[in-house]
């Protein structure tokens, strides 16, 4: 289905940017050492550009694991129910899900723009952007928890259960890679 | 609505399979808008942005960075060989390796999942095959991964260091004996049960150049946490600088001294330790909804009413903690319950003269005892798909290593010296 293409490849984007990310942190604390005790001198923006980016890495990060159904969650009661009432649970669960990721959209795109005024002391920008990462986040955890909720209501309609075929194929390549660091 | 509807909502979201992050945030905003508070719902994302802007966080992806990397050049195998020549020849000789890899492999991990992972796949068919019924196998593997999130680096340490303002090296520090405590009991466990039951010993020689060889492996590895400790202790590195100093290391071992690293590697520990960051630390987010919550509540207040006649009694107080931390360990992440609870029950505590870092340790061993009591563990649940046995059969070969683990806990708290004698003769306490 187109949907699912094209949510496998905002995922792939967003992986990028993750991987990006904490590749520059690594590189950024890491600068920060050696210009310190290489020539007695650090960046003032460096500590509030890490801290910012974190926040834009683990947002989008929450994004994907809401598509890759992957968070830190306590799945066995919905393992003990019944098929149907599984399904119901579930989609309930991504209802609300898209919810609150909504509610990080709209609200937190609300604040971002009341707080444009604001500097970042480090940075010298706008708190705008450094903001943004929540309404951010808050779409992607909306778009993909309405794909999934779509998905398990459709499941529920036809009595097959119903899955993204490429986020089970990224899950499955995830949990191969996890295992794959065992030598 | 008030505090109990609250808590009955994000129980309810959470029984019914919400990730915790966001049944913490459901609840809150179903708390908010209930309440006609639309201002304190409008504020909900600045408060996720808050809870979210420590620069101490950074350590978190760096260590699961550093962690992942050791891994994937090889240093688990590499540990338990090292571990076998070592401990080999002890009654219970597989299971003891097993253990002895988890103190040594916890020195580059600083997560339970992770040793499960790395060790379970390894020793359950290793013990099996070796005589050892697979559900005491796998409970060895379940029972020694506790001791990756208290031996540094661990990341449960930075959180609590994070949220309730102490020193991270403090709380390392502080952590090394209890873990290795832990270490020993378990050790003990599997002698006792190895002796009761006949299980017998490894029978691999121990050729002197396969020792050196291995030796300069583990001293590899053990290197890690000092760096980590020292560069802290010595005021060389931050908390976050000496995780990426970690990475760093890592990086080195890995490609020039074990050869075990690629770029491909590389990129595969990025893209997982971002996703491990991020589930973990949304969770620290949205925890900053609920704190605020509690705090409207004045639930600390009504907790220290609720604990001020155990003021006079340590004994009782440190096993009413305990129980209740316990108890939620028993459904909730220990992440998730130190995050939430450790701010509320830690001024108390400290004020009836619990030490925050003897508070933290003691917080630290007993959540994590929640990783493995049924009916919610996540490495219970781990280990028993690797391993392929039931839940409560692995809980039965468990219940040993698990009181051992509630004694250590108790220990902890009511014997200072425990967690405090080491960050004194280091001027942390």
């Amino acid at each position: 289905m187109p949907v699912f293409r094209i949510a496998g490849f905002v995922a792939k984007l967003l992986t990028w940017l993750c991987q990006v990310i904490l590749l520059g942190l690594f590189c950024l604390i890491t600068m920060q050492i050696v210009l310190r005790y290489g020539f007695s001198f650090s960046f003032s923006w460096a500590e509030e550009l890490a801290r910012y980016a974190l926040i834009w890495m683990i947002l989008l990060g929450v994004g994907l694991l809401v598509r890759l159904d992957d968070h830190l969650a306590i799945p066995s009661f919905q393992t003990v129910l019944p098929a149907r009432l599984r399904l119901a649970a579930q989609a309930a669960v991504h209802l609300a899900t898209a919810y609150i990721g909504a509610l990080l959209l709209l609200e937190g795109y609300a604040r971002a723009e009341d707080m444009d005024f604001m500097q970042a002391v480090g940075l010298g920008t706008s708190m705008f952007w450094p903001l943004m990462a929540i309404p951010a986040g808050g779409a992607l955890i909306c778009a993909f928890a309405l794909i999934r909720f779509a998905l398990k209501a459709a499941s529920l309609v036809s009595g097959r259960d119903l899955e993204d075929p490429l986020a089970e194929a990224e899950r499955q390549e995830i949990a191969i890679s996890t295992e794959s660091g065992q030598r | 609505m008030g505090i109990g509807t609250f808590i009955l909502v994000f129980a309810l979201a959470l029984l019914l399979g919400m990730p915790i992050a966001f049944s913490m945030l459901f609840a809150s905003a179903l708390y908010f808008t209930i309440n006609g508070a639309d201002l304190m719902l409008q504020m909900l994302p600045e408060r996720l942005f808050g809870g979210l802007d420590l620069f101490i966080l950074l350590a978190i992806p760096m260590f699961l960075m550093a962690g992942d990397l050791m891994n994937r050049a090889g240093m688990s195998d590499r540990l338990i060989t090292f571990a076998n020549l070592l401990v080999g020849r002890l009654r219970g000789g597989l299971a003891q390796v097993n253990v002895l890899s988890s103190v040594l492999f916890s020195g580059v991990t600083g997560i339970a999942l992770g040793d499960v992972v790395a060790l379970g796949k390894i020793f359950i068919p290793a013990m099996e095959r070796s005589g050892y019924s697979r559900s005491f196998a796998a409970a060895v593997t379940a029972a020694s991964s506790l001791i990756g999130p208290i031996i540094p680096p661990s990341t449960i340490a930075v959180l609590y260091a994070a949220i309730m303002g102490v020193s991270v090296g403090g709380m390392f520090v502080a952590a090394i004996i209890p873990g290795l405590l832990i270490g020993l009991s378990d050790m003990i466990v599997v002698y006792l049960v190895a002796r009761r039951r006949g299980y017998g010993i490894s029978r691999e020689p121990v050729e002197r150049g396969k020792f050196l060889s291995s030796f300069r492996d583990a001293v590899l590895a053990i290197v890690m946490p000092v760096i980590i400790i020292g560069g802290m202790l010595g005021g060389i590195f931050t908390p976050t600088e000496a995780a990426a100093v970690a990475v760093l290391y890592a990086l080195t071992v890995g490609i020039f001294v074990l050869r075990g690293l690629g770029p491909a590697d590389f990129i595969t520990t990025l893209r997982l330790s971002a996703l491990d960051t991020a589930r973990l630390l949304i969770i620290i987010g949205a925890a900053a909804s609920v704190s605020w919550i509690f705090a409207i509540e004045n639930v600390p207040q009504h907790v220290a009413e609720l604990f001020a006649p155990l003021a006079d009694n340590p004994l009782l107080l440190v096993l009413c903690i305990n129980f209740f931390f316990l108890f939620l360990g028993t459904w909730l992440d220990p992440a998730a319950s130190i995050i939430l609870f450790a701010p509320i029950v830690g001024p108390m505590a400290i004020e009836m003269g619990l030490h925050p870092l003897q508070f933290g340790v003691m917080m630290i061993v007993n959540a994590n005892i929640g990783y493995v009591t049924p009916p919610i563990g996540n490495v219970l649940f781990a280990v028993s798909k690797i391993a392929n046995v039931s839940t409560w059969a692995l809980a039965r070969e468990l219940a040993p290593f698990i009181v051992v683990n509630a004694l250590i806990t108790l220990a902890v708290g009511l014997v200072p010296e425990l967690s405090l004698w080491l960050p004194r003769l280091f001027g942390l306490a």
